[in-house]
């Protein structure tokens, strides 16, 4: 069983680096904790009573929190995306390159802690969710949990193959900031997806995270309109894809 | 079974229209010392990158450890260990756990890791420094870290890239130490690359001399010195140098009279040819006032070879600079 041992040090290399570097966490932690607080408790307080419960079925913060938990996730694993640049630029992707492991196992590795990371700061988003708003089924939290590691999966996949495209760090967050903020906003997380038209529907529906939204909505407030099994088809299908691209991406990559 | 280690056949790499290798060929024995002697730019690099599976050659052939390079890079990797130019260590773990990700990724059990971590520590003499973050050691520690790395699955070759590129003197030496120990305790072969002449001299049993992608010379340091040959001894009288004299003596290839009271002597053999002739001098009665001689070095050897200086590196990378900047502006 090597494979496990090559996955297992990568990730707890991923995890160890993530640990490390405090204001990197702290600074992609802060965004989604801005959004749910200042964005959230103000635009509800503010509409409060203008008939939210009538179309949402709950308060807005309620609402709310699930989508700003998929943020969490997809973003911060998304960005994790990076360190294949930095290894690449401290020149630690030259150790990996001469090594005799498979790649792949390299790259799920990778991946597999990055994604753990962006699951501790999904939930600590979580915590802070259920703290402010009312009536979150708590009990559904770790299923809840699954769909956010889908959802990380496909962010750092999609993460890494763009660092493995571009190979500038300059680049790269210039380019997050184009591809982060249309994908939250082209999606279920601020408003819900069935009172939208239709032009705005079809490319939501081909965004991730509003499949990872929709599961987190109907565990945690009980609404949503696509479906658990709809859920998590889509979001393994397309994890395993975005995947097995940036594993034969990552092991055609070379130093030239 | 197979006596060499390294075998390279008319190597060649291009750079779009840049040819960084131009027909390299060497063989490398087991167990030996092997060095690529060269001014920057003139190709080491691309050969250790494309010996260690790194990069393709565009043509020609190269077996490691009895696999060819291209065809086989995976049974390659798992019998090399290498030290690039520039660290590739994680700078934001431990030196304990780049070890230990090292020893994870190349399959050695957790017990049998523990052990050898330890083994090799103690080799480069950094125990104490362990749990210390790698980005606060000195560069030369690093380099030690990343030597101590490559020998922890016990490779059969190691591969340095200019070894002791950017260190003091101090951390130099320590690193000569541990290349000479590994080859008389590990029997390991060892390819190293490096434009400083005393560490090829020092280090290597035989030395490749390598200029703008092509091999010029090869052989020990003695045999590549032997190509020039001579030694010179430098005599100064006080008054005539009595040169005729000198002409019934053996040893003596060529004499000259460099200017009013000095003389050059040409001979095989300085330290043995010496007594000899100031003890001719002496019973002609001329009186010496200095004597010296010079041996021919790998940098002379260097200079006959290609016409050029083996540090040379500085300028000649101004010179690459100025014709891109040319080309892409004329073009």
């Amino acid at each position: 069983m090597r494979w496990v041992s090559v996955i297992g040090a990568m990730a707890l290399r991923q995890l160890k680096r993530f640990f490390r570097a405090k204001a990197r966490a702290f600074s992609t932690i802060m965004m989604p904790l801005m959004w749910l607080l200042l964005f959230g408790v103000g635009f509800s307080t503010a509409f409060r009573g203008v008939g939210f419960r009538y179309v949402l079925g709950t308060s807005y913060i309620s609402f709310l929190v699930p989508g700003i938990v998929c943020m969490t996730m997809f973003v911060s694993s998304f960005m994790s995306g990076i360190s294949v640049i930095w290894d690449r630029q401290f020149g630690f992707l030259k150790e990996v390159i001469v090594a005799p492991a498979p790649r792949t196992f390299i790259i799920i590795g990778r991946v597999l802690g990055d994604v753990t990371t962006s699951l501790i700061q999904a939930t600590l988003i979580m915590i802070i969710g259920v703290a402010i708003a009312h009536g979150l089924a708590i009990y559904n939290i770790p299923i809840a949990l699954l769909y956010c590691l889908l959802l990380g999966m496909i962010g750092a996949g999609l993460g890494t193959m763009l660092a493995l495209s571009i190979n500038s760090i300059e680049a790269f967050q210039a380019l997050v900031s184009f591809i982060i903020l249309p994908l939250n906003f082209i999606s279920n997380i601020f408003y819900p997806l069935d009172r939208m038209p239709t032009w705005f529907k079809i490319p939501a529906l081909l965004n991730p995270i509003t499949y990872a939204t929709d599961a987190l909505r109907v565990l945690l407030i009980h609404r949503g309109v696509i479906g658990l099994g709809i859920d998590a088809l889509i979001l393994t299908v397309l994890a395993s894809i975005v995947i097995i691209i940036a594993a034969y991406m990552f092991r055609r990559t070379s130093i030239e | 079974m197979n006596e060499y280690s390294i075998i390279v056949k008319d190597l060649r790499k291009k750079y779009g229209d840049i040819e960084a290798l131009r027909g390299v060929s060497f063989t490398v024995r087991k167990g030996e010392i092997f060095g690529l002697l060269g001014p920057n730019g003139a190709g080491k690099t691309t050969t250790i990158h494309i010996l260690t599976t790194v990069i393709k050659p565009t043509s020609g052939y190269a077996e490691v450890a009895g696999y060819d390079v291209v065809k086989r890079p995976d049974e390659v990797r798992k019998r090399i260990g290498v030290v690039f130019q520039d660290i590739t260590l994680d700078l934001n773990l431990t030196v304990y756990e780049n070890l230990w990700l090292h020893g994870k990724i190349y399959g050695i059990p957790s017990n049998e890791l523990k052990r050898r971590i330890e083994e090799v520590l103690d080799l480069i003499e950094l125990k104490d420094w362990k749990n210390k973050l790698v980005k606060n050691l000195s560069g030369g520690m690093k380099r030690r870290v990343e030597i101590a790395r490559a020998l922890l699955h016990r490779p059969e070759v190691l591969f340095l890239d200019e070894p002791t590129l950017g260190l003091d003197p101090n951390s130099r030496m320590k690193i000569w130490s541990y290349i000479k120990m590994l080859k008389k305790e590990y029997n390991i072969t060892i390819l190293l690359t490096t434009h400083y002449m005393e560490e090829a001299e020092q280090l290597c049993d035989r030395i490749a001399i390598i200029d703008r992608g092509r091999i010029v010379a090869e052989g020990s340091p003695e045999e590549l010195k032997s190509i020039i040959g001579r030694e010179v001894i430098y005599v100064k009288f006080i008054g005539t140098p009595p040169i005729s004299i000198l002409k019934t003596l053996e040893h003596v290839r060529d004499i000259k009279l460099i200017d009013r009271n000095r003389i050059e002597i040409t001979v095989d053999n300085a330290p043995r040819a010496l007594p000899e002739i100031i003890e001719v001098f002496y019973k002609t009665g001329a009186q010496i006032e200095e004597v010296s001689y010079k041996r021919p070095t790998l940098n002379d050897v260097f200079v006959y070879l290609t016409g050029r200086e083996l540090r040379e590196e500085e300028s000649n990378f101004n010179e690459h600079l100025r014709m891109i900047m040319r080309r892409r502006y004329l073009s």
